[in-house]
């Protein structure tokens, strides 16, 4: 039993994370990886309490990895909503000191006080595909919450989700949304573009020959269904850091 | 202190302070809230102007696109913390304090707010905060509820130099309202009412809060359950369509209540509640929230805002040391 759904997370603030950090400035990209969203959408549990400062994305998604399967999301449309903003960190001290950039006692430290973030406001939509084995659409659902928290500083998105038919195919085709670049076995046989994001790059575009599922609009009859370029075709063994596990 | 046999209530969406798990669960607590400007206020990310955003309301014929003026979600955080550490201060002669990378991680503030590094170098240790703010919108468009002001510095010197004194920042007007929700997840009773203390006392938001920004918290509601409630923006947009379809007040388009002259706080803050218990049913075909008792609610922050908090946090200070030693055992 296999199912699928689309789920639309429509940001309802800022959210934001430092794809990139270019001296005071951080940038974030409009993309969530799914390393991010098992942890969303509480199908994985982090720590509140952490020593290791080591990722743990293994063990936490270790129960839930043949279950379930999270795309990362992109945006539906190109154009995103994102804003800049200048930071100022305040102590609440009566009295601080202003040191000069010569004698700053915590020169060579890395203490942002200050700096311009770029985010992403409110009103981005951005799409991912959740993949269920051995579980129905309607349990796969209720798997999912109805708002979930993103982000540095857990910025607050909805989330929409919508059934999908779910069809097996082989031979070639076309990578019909973002995966994780380790979350399947089968290599591209070409039209790559790949992204560099951490902790995983991402495969946005791809052509792949071999045994692939085909997710579609649940509504036409099975023969009708729109299998051709539309429907969205992921790997049939992909799995959340396949190649790591 | 706050025991489930008292408040069954609270069973549902807060943990018992001795099952405080550093594995996340699922229990949401979502305090409803609506802030209310007693004074000027300055908000703004560059020193110079409000933060704005561009959101449409309403559909088909009325629907309008407005800029409301923001309330960062970093300007209600940072404020109530500084008002949570200074609590902690009179009470419990805690010294941590706000300074980046000097907090000690040790008190119930840091370990329910967060804390991502500190100085002492022998004590690794990063917490997630449990508590989730939300970026604020105000009602009115900016145009209403923003005005820009004219300062000057000039001294008092009979004779002075030609020195660029002037500025012109944005000063958000007194009564702008905005609709906020303050998520605690996995908190203890005893975490929820020093929250409910520092939203129900802390009265300075924003830049130069020493003469400006004086704040009145009304807290409407709290609300426990398995997952998250709406969020700021949609509560607002809601709340502009309820004030326009009120029989008793004058608005009769989106226009007219995003231009309003200024809007009652009661009546606002009734459908205020309403629309984020409206949602609750609607969401998702409804979400799993539940509305705790007034009682409760007033209960809670009686505690906190009177002579037991102390106690409260001296209780609750053991349980989230232990909270925060699990980790070790790993």
């Amino acid at each position: 039993m296999q199912s699928a759904l689309e789920v639309t997370l429509r940001t309802q603030g800022e959210i934001w994370f430092a794809s990139r950090e270019v001296g005071r400035l951080a940038d974030t990209e409009p993309y969530f990886l799914n390393t991010a969203l098992y942890y969303a959408f509480g199908l994985a549990s982090g720590r509140y309490v952490d020593r290791l400062f080591e990722p743990t994305y293994l063990d936490d998604t270790a129960d839930v990895a043949d279950k379930v399967y999270v795309t990362p999301a992109t945006p539906t449309e190109g154009v995103t909503n994102r804003i800049t903003s200048t930071y100022n960190t305040s102590t609440g001290d009566y009295a601080t000191i202003n040191y000069s950039a010569q004698d700053d006692p915590n020169e060579g430290r890395n203490l942002p006080s200050y700096g311009r973030r770029r985010v992403l406001g409110h009103g981005n939509e951005l799409r991912c595909y959740v993949f269920g084995r051995g579980i129905d659409t309607d349990e796969l659902r209720a798997e999912l919450p109805g708002y979930v928290r993103l982000g540095k500083k857990r910025g607050k998105a909805r989330v929409d989700t919508a059934p999908l038919a779910v069809d097996h195919g082989t031979g070639e085709y076309e990578l019909g949304h973002a995966i994780g670049a380790y979350d399947s076995d089968q290599t591209p046989v070409g039209n790559l573009i790949t992204k560099q994001m951490r902790p995983t790059p991402l495969i946005a575009q791809g052509a792949y020959d071999g045994p692939h599922v085909v997710l579609s609009n649940p509504t036409s009859e099975p023969e009708k269904r729109d299998t051709s370029d539309s429907s969205v075709k992921l790997p049939a063994d992909v799995q959340f850091l396949r190649r790591k596990r | 202190m706050f025991d489930y046999d008292t408040y069954p209530d609270l069973e549902d969406g807060t943990v018992a302070p001795d099952e405080m798990t550093i594995a996340p669960q699922n229990n949401f607590t979502s305090i409803l809230v609506l802030r209310e400007l007693e004074s000027h206020a300055i908000f703004t990310t560059d020193g110079q102007s409000a933060d704005l955003a561009s959101v449409a309301v309403g559909s088909g014929d009325d629907r309008e696109t407005y800029s409301p003026g923001l309330m960062f979600m970093r300007k209600q955080t940072g404020s109530d913390r500084r008002f949570g550490k200074s609590l902690q201060r009179d009470l419990l002669d805690i010294e941590c304090t706000m300074q980046v990378n000097g907090m000690c991680q040790d008190c119930v503030e840091c370990i329910l707010f967060g804390s991502a590094a500190s100085d002492d170098a022998d004590q690794a240790l990063s917490i997630t905060s449990r508590v989730m703010y939300d970026t604020a919108y105000t009602l009115r468009d900016a145009t209403v509820a923003i005005d820009e002001k004219f300062q000057n510095a000039p001294g008092d010197d009979y004779a002075k130099e030609a020195e660029a004194t002037i500025r012109e920042p944005d000063f958000f007007e007194p009564g702008t309202l905005f609709p906020a929700v303050i998520t605690l997840r996995d908190a203890t009773p005893a975490e929820l009412a020093f929250v409910l203390g520092i939203t129900a006392k802390n009265k300075r938001y924003g830049a130069a809060t020493s003469r400006l920004g004086r704040v009145k918290n009304h807290i409407l509601g709290v609300y426990t359950g398995s997952e998250e409630g709406p969020a700021n923006l949609g509560l607002t947009r809601d709340v502009i369509r309820r004030l326009r379809d009120d029989e008793a007040t004058t608005p009769e388009t989106i226009q007219d209540v995003i231009t309003e002259s200024a809007h009652d706080p009661e009546l606002v803050g009734d459908h205020l509640r309403q629309a984020f218990e409206e949602r609750i049913d609607a969401d998702r075909g409804g979400l799993d929230i539940e509305r705790v008792p007034a009682e409760t609610v007033n209960d809670l922050t009686a505690a906190a805002t009177g002579d037991d908090l102390a106690d409260v946090l001296k209780t609750q200070r053991e349980a989230s040391r232990a909270f925060r030693d699990q980790s070790k055992e790993e």
